[in-house]
């Protein structure tokens, strides 16, 4: 059997040739692609990166738009022996003067010996190649090179601010291994398939869906993250389309899922075995809702599942028992209880240090990326500590949040602290005096972002709250909820003199800081 | 009441329903997602569904991802096919 992932990819050129890996959906138009095509597709790329003096060992950066250039180039830089890494794309708000400066920091510390992007996106001072149909059709080929199970083949970012990213490496033989066990876990088969709109820069879209079909040989169906967005229910389209049988979602995707349908709208949805809820807290009430709204197309509870994962352990640490419906358990500052996230799928082990959730396995990582000290704090004696609490009861794991301030936001994390210093050089915003608090948004069901800012006392209020939600837009790419201006001294603060977010979260929830800032 | 203010208003009332808007916020052509709390990503696209059902149009999906304001709306609605 294969032990790299070029030699899986060469294996399934030549034993399924024919079979589609990919149906790639976008703009309307539908493209097929086998796993020939992506073979030799992603082989042209490699020749690309020769021409350009790319060598096994250096770091290519894919930022890409939804084309099937992803596969091509990432798996590319994998068969030229270099390391790729998916990296996002400026949102529409971002300024593209921020997103350089934020780039510069962390292309300074990984060194991409090359970008590939598309013609819009803002320059770097770094060689670039522009993704095209003319890379395909070079005819060109170079022998793939000969990489060992223990190289690095890829770096997954964290996501966040960008500056801040932590590269981590990943092995050949952990994504094989990885998948395999949570393909067992899940009991995926080669008559399985996926149906996904998630983007390529996140572990979820990365691993669950796109290594998963690559290693595993099988049908992918690739819907536009943008489109996704605005016109949910594709999604279903697809899912009846190709009678997949495998989705993957965050939390705040069921709920859009249930907003963004119309009422009398009927898919057939009776071929997908599990919709995976992960990345964000699985909440009860979302699952029974979902529930409620698909039954008359098939959905059934135990068709509702959950996994934990993440980039440190390449993908899944737990997943929930298909089959049946998952638990949930009632516990303290848990209205509708918490959800399980089942037992550690083969191989893994868990504990909970000071309520830490601690993760050792065979499929662990190896460390971040040229940032030896970051991996000590978080890799310690073999265990990773994830920054995240929770309990084990009965062998399942139930995660109920946070050790540090990040909030996770479209399945995105972003960090309080950085939110607020983007915020604090804003003219009238009083320096050191603003929390980001996340709150859930009762319309949408999603984690969103509040900023409780208190200001000067001549401040034009609209003006900065306009500044603000532009500021963090352009930077960070963040669409904040809401702006609160407050009176100084309004906000309270800790015995260390620091404003608390988690108190003055429960003051504006309960609607309780004098000068506004009404709860949601 | 003109053709295009009616139309204002009617994409008014949807916004209204959609971003629980304060009573009295008033809704004019430059009105944009920087002025609304909760005008984010997921929460535009429930308010183009609920523009469509209310006028009774698919909205081209390009074009919704690019609208600047909501007299941007307010245009393409008007040029906008009724659906079959």
């Amino acid at each position: 059997m294969s032990a790299t992932l070029g030699e899986r990819l060469a294996l399934h050129a030549r034993e399924r040739a024919d079979a589609t890996f990919c149906t790639f959906l976008a703009k309307g138009a539908t493209e097929t692609i086998s796993f020939a095509q992506l073979y030799d597709r992603s082989a042209a790329y490699a020749a690309a990166y020769a021409r350009e003096g790319v060598r096994p060992g250096d770091v290519v950066v894919v930022i890409l738009q939804h084309t099937p250039h992803l596969f091509y180039s990432f798996l590319g830089a994998i068969l030229a022996g270099a390391i790729p890494t998916f990296m996002p794309f400026p949102s529409p708000k971002q300024r593209a003067d921020l997103y350089l400066e934020d780039h510069r920091a962390l292309f300074a510390r990984i060194r991409p010996r090359l970008l590939v992007a598309y013609p819009e996106l803002p320059r770097f001072e770094i060689p670039t190649l522009i993704a095209s149909d003319a890379i395909l059709a070079a005819g060109e080929c170079v022998a793939p090179y000969d990489a060992r199970p223990e190289d690095v083949a890829c770096l997954q970012h964290s996501s966040g601010t960008t500056s801040l990213k932590k590269g981590v490496m990943l092995a050949h033989r952990e994504i094989l291994d990885e998948v395999a066990a949570y393909a067992k876990a899940i009991a995926f088969t080669d008559r399985d398939s996926i149906a996904s709109w998630l983007p390529l820069y996140h572990d979820m879209g990365f691993v669950a869906c796109f290594m998963a079909s690559v290693v595993l040989g099988t049908h992918l169906v690739a819907l536009d993250p943008f489109e996704w967005t605005m016109r949910p229910t594709m999604l279903f389209d697809a899912i009846q389309t190709y009678r997949t049988t495998f989705t993957w979602l965050p939390n705040f995707a069921f709920s859009h899922l249930v907003n963004g349908s119309r009422k009398d709208a009927v898919w057939d949805l009776s071929s997908v075995r599990a919709f995976i809820n992960c990345s964000e807290p699985c909440k009860a009430a979302t699952f029974a809702r979902f529930a409620e709204r698909f039954a008359s197309c098939g959905v059934r509870p135990e068709t509702l599942q959950v996994c934990y994962a993440m980039a440190e352990n390449v993908f899944a640490v737990t997943q929930t028992p298909l089959g049946r419906a998952v638990n949930v358990v009632a516990a303290d500052g848990f209205a509708d209880g918490v959800v399980s996230c089942g037992p550690p799928v083969d191989g893994v082990e868990l504990d909970i240090r000071d309520g830490e959730i601690c993760i050792r396995g065979p499929f662990l990582f190896d460390g971040y990326y040229l940032l030896p000290e970051k991996t000590a704090q978080k890799l310690r004696d073999g265990w990773y500590h994830s920054g995240d609490l929770g309990f084990i009861r009965d062998g399942e794991l139930y995660v109920t949040g946070r050790v540090d301030d990040m909030l996770i936001v479209g399945g995105r994390n972003h960090f309080a602290h950085e939110i607020e210093a983007c915020v604090n050089g804003i003219p009238g915003v009083l320096p050191g005096r603003n929390v980001a608090i996340g709150v859930e948004d009762r319309r949408t069901d999603a984690t969103v972002v509040v900023v409780l800012a208190e200001c000067a006392e001549d401040a034009d209020h609209a003006a900065l709250v306009h500044a603000v939600r532009a500021e963090v837009a352009a930077r960070i790419g963040l669409a904040l909820h809401a702006v609160v201006p407050l009176r100084r001294g309004e906000m309270v603060k800790t015995t260390s003199g620091k404003i608390s977010r988690v108190k003055n979260r429960e003051l504006y929830l309960a609607g309780l800081l004098p000068s506004g800032g009404v709860g949601r | 009441m003109s053709e295009e203010s009616a139309r204002l208003e009617r994409v008014a009332n949807v916004m209204r329903g959609v971003f629980a808007l304060a009573p009295g916020q008033a809704v004019t052509r430059a009105t944009n997602s920087a002025d609304v709390d909760g005008w984010d990503s997921l929460s535009h696209s429930l308010f183009i569904l609920g523009v469509e059902d209310e006028f009774g149009v698919d909205l081209p999906l390009d074009k919704t991802f690019e609208l600047k304001d909501v007299g941007e709306l307010v245009d393409l609605i008007g040029v906008a096919e009724p659906r079959p």
